[in-house]
């Protein structure tokens, strides 16, 4: 929580103002029960009518005094809160759009969405409590003892006996559930992700005629669930009759007291008055340990806020604009790469040259290092020895880098709003006519058409309204129109029958200025390129065409003949 | 469906909890009365020591005034177990309902609903439900009794004080409603608000990679940032109204406390009460306001808990997959045949039409076609996924809606894309189809597929149990997957895609799984690469839901039309 105080920083004012006047309100609330009392020695007993409605006025001036601070307070409070919760929105997005792909890799996109949503929603609230009630309870809880010191010292003393008495008990409380409710949580998420499977795996659960055994299942968890939280119930319905006991002992040995000071007996009102006070310590106490509830969520998702400020966000001082070599589109000599905190190197002794304008395949197996090698190009994972056009991708200032190579992605994301909106991603200078091209060279200009609306079409999150094959051919559009030197298609042909794949590949045959990675599991998509990678287990293990690697290369061969591919390149 | 209605429903569910409702508002009353009753007690013994009684006589008196505050903890412990237990067995008879309720769904509704909103319904809707239920409920039964029992004691005292009190304290209702209505359009607002920017969130982190390759981080935060301001406006305002109920009903209440005094006060100088009862009455003043700031506070939880309500009740009404009688038929040899059958996921958009089709049993069909041209949906009707809108569908001569759903899968057996495998051990995965099989038959059926080489790896072996972030690669789920189908032994197979997200040394091994699978069964094959295809006794070329070809690989070739096209398309050279 501590690392989130200079985010309040800005609401300063807010802090002092808000509980300050917090503070006056319940102080009028303490006082009023004394006034009550003078109105009634003075004006009843004494039979003085004017001393009963002045002081009767005073009282309902002091009510609304009260209540019109206790507004100005939580004025403050909103305004405090929601400033913080916004800001603090604002400073974690902002960071994460900075983030590495390294760091992407460590926090999924649901943990993130789930940190700058609820998680600063738990801490906007506890500083809202804070302004509200944090500075009360307490300023209550003294106020009300001080006054009883001051009517009777040794009584006072017994009262002073219960508050850690009834504080011991919320302690204890909180220490026995918050367990309690950890194990719950982690039954919560596991009742959830059987749900979850159940949702998508419907139609094998069915075919299989599984449902009684899936119901059961969800059932257990379910039940799990319950017994937890029956274990909780038990608890927590201990905790009013407990601290109620306390301090109804409290009052009984009050009123032994007085019982014991006979025959020199202590004042009746001051007996009323000690009653009085002790119940308004519990209602206090009460309160308190609401707030408690809500400070230990903040602090656990405080915790996981500053796990993300914590991440440092890179910058990068690379600047260099020029290329130094024309010719070398890419190129490395023994190339080693390491994910971060990983055991083993994903890309081991590679060395190859692109030159300029050439096609060249990439082919291997999942988990052969094809996409590594990708990323490595992109520059997502700095790994120096990666060279383009002669420097070092680490050496480009962003924009350039952004100039000169382009990766379109395995996964196809497209964003709500109008296909044009989403071919501006590539470039934002691109025109209406130069979309057009893009997308004709992305075999994507029929389906266009046919859905009538042009570049104004509607795309929803994730293209969820388009099929697979439309995202992929989309995604390939808006890279095109980026018009770097190099482009990489990570298996970007995955998901198109094989007659757009092999029109999309003719297409892309007319752009001759154009550097091209195609990286594919498909032998179809990449044997004709001028020259092929094989990769496997993050070696290069053959480089050429299709006619010699399939007389060199075994396990290019191999990856051939199961996909029904000869050394002609015809089945 | 109605407020009215809604409450109505979930007081019927609640009828199940009779006893417990019975005892909880036993303990309610008592615990009540005997919080009303310990004041009086108090005066009574502060009376005896300012009258400078006897210590016998006061003692009896303690006594009495320790047994109620005793019984008083023990009778809300008592209200609290009950309404605990109340709301908790609710909840967990509603998740019940609805996990029954998940049986009976058509694939259709998993197909067009988002599945976070439905996780949703179970986890967050039931809880809010449960805890309106338990706050509703105690709140409410303490509120009336509390009341109620104020009133008589109030009455007995004084008529023109009780009035008084009367009616200044529904006030605090008047004003918290007030205070409701104003603030509700700022909620509903910030609700709104919240939506979109959680909208743009996940968009955006979704989809982090793809801005950073080009570039847009900047224009994403300038986003976030105005969809934040706009969030802030309506949430600093809703949380500012929203935090006016508890000052206002402590302006009321304290407002009544000091009237209630006043004229206690005036009333006192002409003699007609004694000051006694005015300390009475301001204590009887504050017990009477009590409840109904509780109440106030708990309605925007009780509106939250019918809004919830109202999302898990319209899942539970959802239509069902229609039932018809069971044991029709025991084993079928798989003759499958299509008459006419029309089919549209929309009515007025029919995908499929007049579709006849004669396969014979045990023949090979494979499907090919684009993406979209049907394939999938060809199975959902085979399967009974989803109804035909006309025509009928037969297996052996039966037609597949006069069987149960049950029957008529028992004879399929599926392999897809995405594995599905659970969270068990090996051997219950394995067993998933054939719940009685025999461990020998699970390992015979391994063996048979090829799962046995890395199952005996495992540290386990077949007692391993696989949970969601499994250490197996995709080829072994698939050859699980496989095995599974091995051991039901059904006469019809359908491999849709099972090998496309694989790299090809596993598909290797997967294929030879699965050819021994297809032996001697009727078998529909989807898949992209040809090469599997090629073997088929009948291939059908898809095209938006309609059959445009079959025919064997060597016919449709010489035929020159869609599928030598697509055939061909496999080999055109971009440069050629």
């Amino acid at each position: 929580m501590k690392k989130l105080l200079p985010y309040l920083k800005p609401y300063k004012k807010q802090c002092l103002i808000g509980p300050l006047c917090k503070w006056i309100e319940a102080l009028l609330e303490l006082i009023l029960p004394t006034i009550m009392a003078f109105m009634i020695d003075q004006g009843v007993l004494k039979q003085d009518r004017s001393i009963v409605f002045t002081y009767g006025i005073l009282m309902i001036f002091m009510v609304f005094i009260g209540f019109c601070f206790s507004l100005i307070c939580q004025y403050q409070a909103s305004i405090a809160s929601q400033g913080f919760g916004t800001d603090m929105r604002n400073h974690l997005f902002e960071r994460i759009m900075r983030f590495s792909f390294e760091d992407l890799d460590r926090f999924s996109p649901a943990t993130l969405l789930n940190r700058i949503g609820n998680d600063v929603n738990q801490v906007q609230l506890a500083v809202a409590m804070l302004i509200r009630l944090a500075i009360r309870a307490p300023f209550i809880v003294i106020g009300s003892v001080f006054m009883a010191m001051i009517l009777d010292m040794e009584l006072a003393l017994i009262l002073l006996a219960a508050i850690p008495l009834i504080v011991l008990t919320l302690y204890l409380y909180s220490r026995i559930t918050t367990p309690y409710y950890q194990i719950y949580q982690e039954k919560f998420d596991r009742f959830l992700n059987i749900l979850e499977q159940n949702l998508n795996g419907v139609r094998v659960i069915r075919a299989f005629l599984s449902q009684a055994v899936e119901s059961k299942r969800l059932d257990e968890a379910s039940m799990d669930l319950q017994v937890q939280m029956t274990r909780i119930s038990r608890i927590s319905a201990l905790l009013n009759p407990i601290t109620a006991l306390i301090i109804n002992a409290t009052i009984i040995l009050l009123l032994a007291a007085g019982i014991l000071s006979l025959p020199d007996a202590i004042p009746a009102g001051t007996l009323i008055a000690f009653i009085n006070y002790a119940t308004q310590i519990l209602l206090a106490l009460v309160a308190t340990s609401n707030l408690i509830v809500i400070f230990s969520k903040a602090s656990a998702s405080a915790r996981r806020i500053n796990e993300l400020l914590a991440v440092e966000v890179m910058t990068t001082n690379a600047q260099a604009h020029e290329k130094t070599d024309a010719q070398h589109a890419l190129s490395c000599s023994h190339l080693q790469f390491t994910y971060p905190h990983a055991a083993h190197p994903s890309l081991i002794d590679i060395s190859f040259t692109i030159h300029k304008n050439e096609t060249i395949g990439v082919i291997g197996g999942t988990g052969s290092g094809k996409s590594t090698l990708a990323a490595v190009m992109m520059n997502f994972y700095p790994c120096a020895e990666m060279k383009l056009f002669g420097r070092s991708v680490a050496e480009y200032d962003a924009t350039i880098l952004q100039r000169l190579i382009t990766l379109i992605p395995q996964k196809n994301e497209l964003f709500s709003g109008t296909l044009k909106e989403n071919l501006l991603y590539g470039n934002p200078l691109a025109s209406e006519a130069e979309m057009w091209e893009a997308l004709r060279q992305a075999q994507a200009e029929d389906f266009i058409t046919v859905k009538g609306d042009g570049l104004a079409l509607r795309i929803e999150a994730g293209g969820k309204n388009l099929s697979g094959g439309q995202r992929q051919r989309l995604c390939i559009a808006r890279g095109l129109l980026r018009q770097s030197d190099i482009i990489i298609f990570d298996d970007s042909f995955s998901a198109l029958d094989f007659e757009t794949d092999a029109k999309l590949r003719q297409a892309l045959g007319e752009h001759h200025d154009m550097t091209k990675v195609i990286i594919s599991q498909r032998v179809a998509t990449i044997w004709n390129s001028d020259r092929i990678l094989v990769m496997d287990q993050g070696h290069i293990v053959g480089e050429g065409t299709h006619q010699e690697l399939f007389d060199s290369c075994v396990v290019y061969r191999e990856i051939c003949l199961s996909q029904n591919i000869a050394k002609e390149g015809i089945a | 469906m109605n407020i009215q209605k809604i409450l109505q429903r979930m007081l019927a569910d609640i009828r199940h909890f009779r006893f417990a409702f019975l005892c909880s508002l036993v303990f309610a009353i008592a615990a009540t009365l005997l919080n009303l009753y310990a004041p009086l007690c108090i005066g009574t013994i502060i009376d005896r020591i300012t009258a400078q009684k006897t210590p016998a006589d006061i003692f009896s008196q303690s006594f009495l005034l320790i047994i109620v505050y005793l019984l008083y903890s023990l009778t809300i412990w008592g209200m609290m177990l009950a309404t605990n237990h109340i709301a908790y067995s609710f909840g967990y008879a509603m998740r019940t309902a609805l996990i029954k309720k998940l049986e009976k769904l058509p694939v259709s509704f998993y197909d067009t609903q988002d599945h976070g909103d439905l996780m949703t319904r179970f986890s967050n809707d039931v809880d809010l439900m449960a805890d309106g239920l338990l706050q509703g409920l105690s709140t409410l039964l303490s509120g009336i009794v509390t009341v109620i029992a104020a009133i008589a004691f109030m009455f007995s005292i004084n008529l023109t004080m009780t009035i008084i009190v009367i009616l200044c304290t529904p006030l605090t209702f008047l004003v918290g409603k007030i205070i409701a209505q104003r603030s509700h359009k700022y909620f509903v607002a910030q609700a709104n608000d919240l939506g979109h920017l959680n909208a743009h969130t996940q968009e955006m982190l979704h989809g982090l990679r793809t801005l950073k390759i080009y570039g847009q981080e900047a224009a994403a935060y300038q986003k976030f940032q105005s969809l934040n301001q706009t969030l802030y406006q309506s949430g600093q305002k809703s949380q500012f109204y929203g935090s006016l109920v508890n000052p206002s009903t402590r302006l009321v209440t304290n407002m009544a406390y000091t009237i209630v005094g006043v004229s206690g006060a005036i009333l006192a100088l002409s003699q007609r009460i004694s000051i006694g009862n005015i300390s009475s009455f301001l204590l009887y003043s504050n017990q009477f306001s009590k409840p109904f700031n509780e109440i106030s506070g708990v309605m925007t939880q009780l509106q939250s808990a019918m809004a919830s309500a109202q999302r898990v009740f319209a899942l539970l009404d959802t239509g069902e997959e229609s039932s018809a009688d069971s044991g029709t038929i025991t084993s079928v040899c798989g003759h499958i045949s299509f008459s006419h059958v029309s089919f549209g996921y929309d009515p007025y958009h029919l995908l499929m039409q007049d579709l006849c089709l004669d396969i014979p049993a045990g023949s090979r069909i494979a499907i090919v076609g684009r993406t979209g041209a049907g394939k999938t949906t060809f199975i959902n009707l085979l399967m009974r996924f989803y109804e035909l809108n006309s025509g009928v569908i037969t297996l052996d001569g039966t037609d597949i809606t006069k069987m149960s759903r049950e029957d008529l899968r028992c004879h399929f057996g599926m392999v897809l894309q995405d594995t599905f495998l659970g969270e068990d051990s090996i051997y219950q995965i394995i067993a998933y189809g054939k719940k009685n099989a025999t461990k020998e038959e699970i390992i015979q059926a391994a063996k048979q597929s090829g799962a046995h080489e890395f199952i005996k790896k495992l540290p386990q072996g077949y007692d391993t149990q696989l949970n969601s972030n499994s250490f197996l690669s995709q080829g072994q789920r698939q050859l699980l997957s496989i095995t599974r189908v091995m051991l039901m032994d059904p006469a019809i197979l359908i491999l849709d895609e099972a090998t496309s997200n694989m790299d090809t040394r596993s598909e290797a091994h997967v294929n030879a799984a699965m050819e021994k699978l297809m032996q001697g069964k009727t078998c529909f094959v989807i898949a992209h690469r040809l090469s599997t295809i090629i073997d088929s006794d009948r291939i059908l070329v898809m095209e938006q839901g309609s059959i445009i070809e079959q025919g064997t690989h060597e016919e449709l070739l010489t035929k020159q039309g869609a599928y030598a096209s697509l055939y061909n398309s496999q080999f055109i050279h971009p440069t050629k």
